[in-house]
């Protein structure tokens, strides 16, 4: 069984909308995989310690087409 | 392979929660200095005030005793192109709200000149002992705190997008050309009076005229630019996100600025405890509150404090850069219009002026909003 991926598109939003959208996404789920889109190394630091403080462990990789992709798993 | 390592290991420190701390304490160390090497009392650096004094320079506002091109300026920018360039992270973009975002750096500067200080200026304030600054910083948290309702209420000026390098360069470009000016000081003559008609101006009296060497503003400048592009220092973001996210981060970074810029001031023999006759400040402290109440408003829905869109511009983000025009041309109308305080008190419009800055970030507030999701 494949688990469900709710994708949060922040890319070009800026301060503080990116880390709010991953806190309101990880905060309503409660497992499962939420990958949340960036386009900057500044939103994907602040989305990456929005992740550690709603405790889901999170990786960023990079996209082809420029920016990150912050991937979390619970 | 050895610079490469090295490289990393600076990038990881700066992200990591030192970033914001040690450009604080930079910040905090070389603010006071630079009052030491000449600049206005507790306004080594002031965004605000530097953005205006450069708006009385380029002749947008005939207050003679704020006109001077602020190296600062010019070097945080260019720091932060210079950053941006080498840590790969110079990447233009603009198209979000870019008109509103003028209009909030407009209104923000027009509340931070009623207060006399950016977010910056207002802690490095407290650090010299100006008990006024308190106030401001009352009004700032009250001024993030009605922006940081919004976002939660789902406001948003939208995305931007990927531009050519050339929309990134612009701003870069203006700083540069305003270095020339300084350097260059072209004077086309004298009125009847002897007074010096432009194109720019410079104090020979007040604020205007005490500046640090312009060399060792431009570094201070270069090397604070440099830090906070590397550690997203940010002084709006730093109350912001403890409301928001519970989030201490960048609050860290201005706690060590205000106590780095105390010792400074204590060693420098810079720290006089006091509310009457403060440097450049006012004792009318419903305005000090005020004033920064909607300077943190119209900051927090920008997105950052001054020298945070200083450092936005210099990695390439237009919107920002149409901030810091906004500011830029909001000193110019402030002092224009009498709105800008003095250190006899806040001028004849500026709660008029207030006012309806309050009211255009309400609207903005309230009517700007997109689906993230």
């Amino acid at each position: 069984m494949t688990d469900n991926v709710l994708t949060v598109d922040c890319s070009g939003l800026s301060c503080p909308e990116p880390a709010l959208a991953a806190k309101k996404a990880l905060t309503s789920t409660k497992s499962g995989i939420v990958e949340v889109l960036v386009d900057s190394t500044t939103s994907r630091d602040n989305v990456l310690r929005a992740g550690k403080r709603a405790c889901w462990a999170g990786e960023a990789l990079e996209r082809d087409e420029g920016g990150f992709r912050v991937v979390f798993r619970k | 392979m050895a610079d490469k390592r090295g490289k990393s290991s600076l990038k990881r420190f700066f992200t990591s929660r030192w970033g914001p701390i040690a450009t604080g304490a930079v910040i905090g160390i070389l603010a006071p200095l630079l009052v030491f090497w000449g600049n206005p009392g507790n306004m080594g650096i002031c965004v605000a005030c530097f953005e205006r004094d450069i708006a009385g320079a380029l002749g947008l506002h005939r207050a003679g005793v704020v006109q001077y091109i602020r190296p600062e300026i010019i070097g945080i920018l260019l720091g932060a192109v210079v950053a941006g360039l080498l840590f790969r992270e110079f990447k233009p973009k603009a198209g979000s709200a870019p008109l509103i975002r003028f209009i909030l750096g407009f209104f923000a500067m027009v509340g931070a000149l009623v207060f006399l200080g950016c977010p910056w200026r207002a802690y490095l304030r407290l650090a010299g002992g100006d008990l006024n600054a308190l106030f401001g910083i009352l009004g700032l948290i009250i001024g993030i705190g009605i922006g940081v309702a919004f976002l939660r209420g789902g406001f948003s000026l939208g995305r931007a997008r990927p531009a050519p390098k050339a929309v990134g360069w612009v701003m870069p470009l203006i700083m540069v050309a305003l270095l020339v000016l300084l350097l260059a000081a072209p004077l086309f003559g004298r009125d009847a009076d002897g007074n010096p008609v432009g194109p720019i101006f410079f104090s020979e009296t007040g604020p205007g005229s005490q500046y640090a060497f312009w060399a060792i503003a431009l570094v201070v400048g270069l090397a604070i630019g440099f830090l906070a592009q590397r550690s997203r220092f940010c002084t709006v973001g730093a109350i912001r996100d403890v409301a928001l996210m519970r989030d201490p981060h960048l609050l860290n970074g201005v706690i060590a600025l205000i106590v780095f810029a105390f010792i400074t001031n204590l060693i420098l023999g810079q720290f006089h405890l006091g509310i009457a006759d403060q440097p450049v400040a006012h004792t009318s402290q419903w305005w000090n509150v005020l004033g920064m109440v909607l300077a943190g408003f119209a900051f927090t829905l920008s997105g950052g404090c001054p020298g945070r869109h200083l450092i936005m511009s210099g990695e390439g983000n237009a919107d920002s850069g149409l901030f810091v025009i906004g500011m830029i041309t909001g000193a110019g109308f402030a002092h224009q219009f009498s709105a800008a305080s003095s250190p006899a008190g806040p001028a004849t419009f500026g709660p008029l002026a207030v006012g309806i800055g309050l009211v255009v970030c309400l609207v903005i507030g309230l009517t700007m909003r997109q689906k993230t999701a």
